[in-house]
């Protein structure tokens, strides 16, 4: 087997067991909290008899052990119970919101790339002077600022006071209105969750570049005629690429809690406002799947960086850095 | 070569001052605020007025209070101008009349915003600080079980601090919060339980660079108990990037704060903690631009102090490990 593909084995392993370790987690913290569903969910004045009836419909009364045992195994099947809110099948509830995170989340990436790449290059050609350091206080405050706050304050300036932008209720337009209407509604949302996201991003790229091209090949390369901005942006930044790629995908996780206060502010149909929603009425099959979703979508994401990393340099590709992604 | 001290130390200036300000604003706070936070003054004629408010407080004997614009006496009434109309009461209902000024404007109960913000700095900080302190005392224990401790731990710590890396904590907080049924012991604890991860790798990796040094070798050579190796030599040596995470971390734990009250699974209104504040702003967000605006800008600044204390200090502890 080449290295890379035993390496993509362990790392898809490790993922897994990683997978399975928090879901047990999230199961154990959700069954030893006091209050079940049936408590919840039905009206006081629902008879006994029938709440007994309900709890054993939805497996509430099982041993714990029983309880958590199945929902093991279905969950690798593919069937993570029945959304006690929904009712419909958890797993088909949460494919249909995924597709609106992924979107968010990619928009967003792409917003987030676009304002730090050429900062965090300006950033780094600027290096310790005064410009420098006004922009890392800048980048500070910048990250300083609540996604949720910075959301509100967006929704306030720009869609209520200057109506430029729809204000939220992606959901309520639908797939039927196009893919023109859902840009427009995706467009202030990404650009919240880009910009609230770009401000560490600038000083990761500003970081990498200059440890992957440090002050004596820069000067070596201005030295045989190429202009200081080529150097850094066309060597700098591909001999950067391979720990850029591998920060990215460490934030996937900071991304997705941010996506979720976004899609809570902006009505956008994702698998944050799906969670946020479901832990309301304590929807439990609901919160435990789109929790380890949320996992698993991160998890991907990582292992696509990851992938993406030994693409980017070719020292990984030939094994020459064996071990380094480990 | 530009002074680059200078530059750390306006970090730790700024920072240093904006922190100690919001502090003294915490504890200070019931003898700065100019009224009592959960006090409703008007719920009609004091609702939602805006920063820079003022006018006539007329306390009822029955412990009621209305806001007028103006009061006139007229022989045993009293006249009052609220709500842009005049009306009448008996004087013998009214026990006293005072001016009051409302800088930062009210909420949409008619209470004060400035000294709901002020009640709120002492909530938001305390949970950052405490959730800080558990978070690196528990960061610390792992790391320096794993780092120090046989291999079968450190495999063990580490895959479960990977593992709890891999979540977005705020699906797992919110998980934690909503299903215990918030509160703020909750929150300091939900906060606590899944932010100690990176405290934990951070003091591993500094003390496994550390266990190789020649310092530590020749320490056991000459027979130093293991206890006193730690206590006295290693820890104090990864102390420096531990300060450092800990302003860090206290940035995130107020953000993290914020976005759980707002949500509604933390702090509970009444209580004020600025994220409560947010999260009854709103309700009157695009009437009232205050009530949003205030709870956000003091969660900002303190989170912008604790950062740039932490890039402070980081370039005072540790100088080889800026770009």
């Amino acid at each position: 087997m080449s290295s890379f593909a035993s390496w993509l084995l362990r790392r898809t392993t490790g993922a897994l067991v990683l997978l399975l370790l928090v879901l047990s987690a999230t199961f154990v913290v959700v069954h030893a909290l006091p209050g079940d569903a049936a408590t919840l969910l039905l009206d006081p004045r629902v008879p006994p008899s029938a709440r007994t009836d309900l709890r054993h419909l939805w497996g509430l009364d099982a041993p714990l052990g029983a309880q958590y045992g199945r929902w093991i195994f279905s969950a690798l099947r593919g069937d993570w119970g029945t959304s006690f809110v929904h009712h419909r099948a958890a797993l088909r509830v949460l494919l249909e919101a995924l597709p609106y995170t992924l979107l968010l989340g990619g928009a967003a990436l792409l917003v987030e790339i676009a304002c730090a790449l050429p900062l965090g290059v300006w950033s780094a050609r600027r290096r310790d002077r005064a410009s420098d350091h006004a922009l890392r206080v800048g980048t500070l405050l910048v990250s300083s600022l609540p996604t949720f706050w910075l959301a509100l304050m967006a929704l306030l300036l720009l869609a209520y006071r200057i109506p430029l932008f729809p204000a939220g209720h992606a959901a309520e337009a639908g797939a039927s209105a196009g893919a023109l209407q859902l840009l427009r509604h995706l467009a202030l949302p990404a650009l919240v969750l880009g910009i609230s996201g770009a401000g560490g991003l600038v000083r990761v790229v500003r970081g990498s570049l200059l440890l992957a091209m440090p002050e004596e090949p820069q000067r070596a390369a201005q030295a045989r005629g190429l202009s200081p901005a080529r150097v850094l942006w066309v060597h700098g930044l591909r001999r950067a690429a391979a720990p850029l790629l591998q920060l990215l995908g460490l934030s996937l996780p900071t991304l997705l809690g941010g996506a979720l206060v976004v899609e809570v502010v902006f009505s956008w149909p994702g698998l944050g406002r799906l969670t946020y929603l479901a832990l309301l009425s304590r929807d439990l099959p609901l919160v435990l799947a789109s929790t380890a979703w949320s996992a698993i979508v991160v998890i991907a994401g990582t292992l696509l960086a990851d992938v993406a990393t030994f693409a980017a340099d070719p020292r990984l590709r030939e094994g020459v850095l064996e071990g380094r992604l480990a | 070569m530009p002074d680059l001290r200078a530059y750390w130390r306006s970090d730790l200036l700024v920072g240093g001052v904006l922190a100690a300000l919001l502090c003294a604003a915490a504890l200070l706070g019931p003898w700065l605020a100019p009224y009592p936070p959960e006090r409703t003054w008007d719920a009609a004629a004091g609702r939602l007025l805006p920063p820079g408010s003022a006018g006539l407080a007329v306390e009822l004997r029955d412990g009621r209070t209305l806001l007028a614009e103006s009061v006139q006496p007229r022989g045993t009434t009293l006249r009052l101008l609220r709500l842009g109309r005049w009306q009448s009461l008996a004087g013998a209902e009214v026990s006293s009349v005072h001016a009051v000024s409302f800088p930062l404007g009210t909420d949409r109960y008619g209470r004060d915003l400035a000294s709901r913000l002020l009640a709120g700095a002492r909530v938001s900080l305390r949970i950052g600080l405490l959730v800080v302190a558990i978070t690196i005392l528990l960061g610390s224990l792992v790391g320096a079980a794993a780092g120090l401790g046989p291999p079968w731990l450190d495999a063990l710590l580490s895959r479960l601090t990977d593992g709890l890396l891999a979540f977005p904590r705020l699906f797992l907080v919110l998980t934690l919060a909503a299903l215990a049924g918030g509160g703020e012991t909750l929150v300091v604890l939900a906060l606590a339980l899944t932010g100690w991860m990176e405290v934990a790798r951070l003091v591993r990796a500094e003390l496994r660079r550390l266990r190789g040094e020649d310092f530590v070798l020749a320490a056991r050579a000459v027979g130093v108990p293991r206890g006193r190796l730690l206590m006295r030599h290693l820890l104090p040596l990864a102390l420096a990037p531990v300060i450092v995470t800990a302003a860090l971390r206290l940035g995130e734990a107020l953000l993290a704060e914020a976005a759980l009250s707002w949500l509604g699974f933390g702090v509970q209104p009444p209580e004020a903690s600025w994220g409560s504040l947010l999260a009854e702003a709103q309700a009157s967000l695009a009437g009232a631009w205050w009530v949003a605006v205030f709870p956000g800008l003091a969660i900002s600044l303190a989170v912008l102090a604790a950062g740039l204390l932490g890039e402070g200090l980081q370039a005072r502890l540790e100088p080889h490990s800026r770009g």
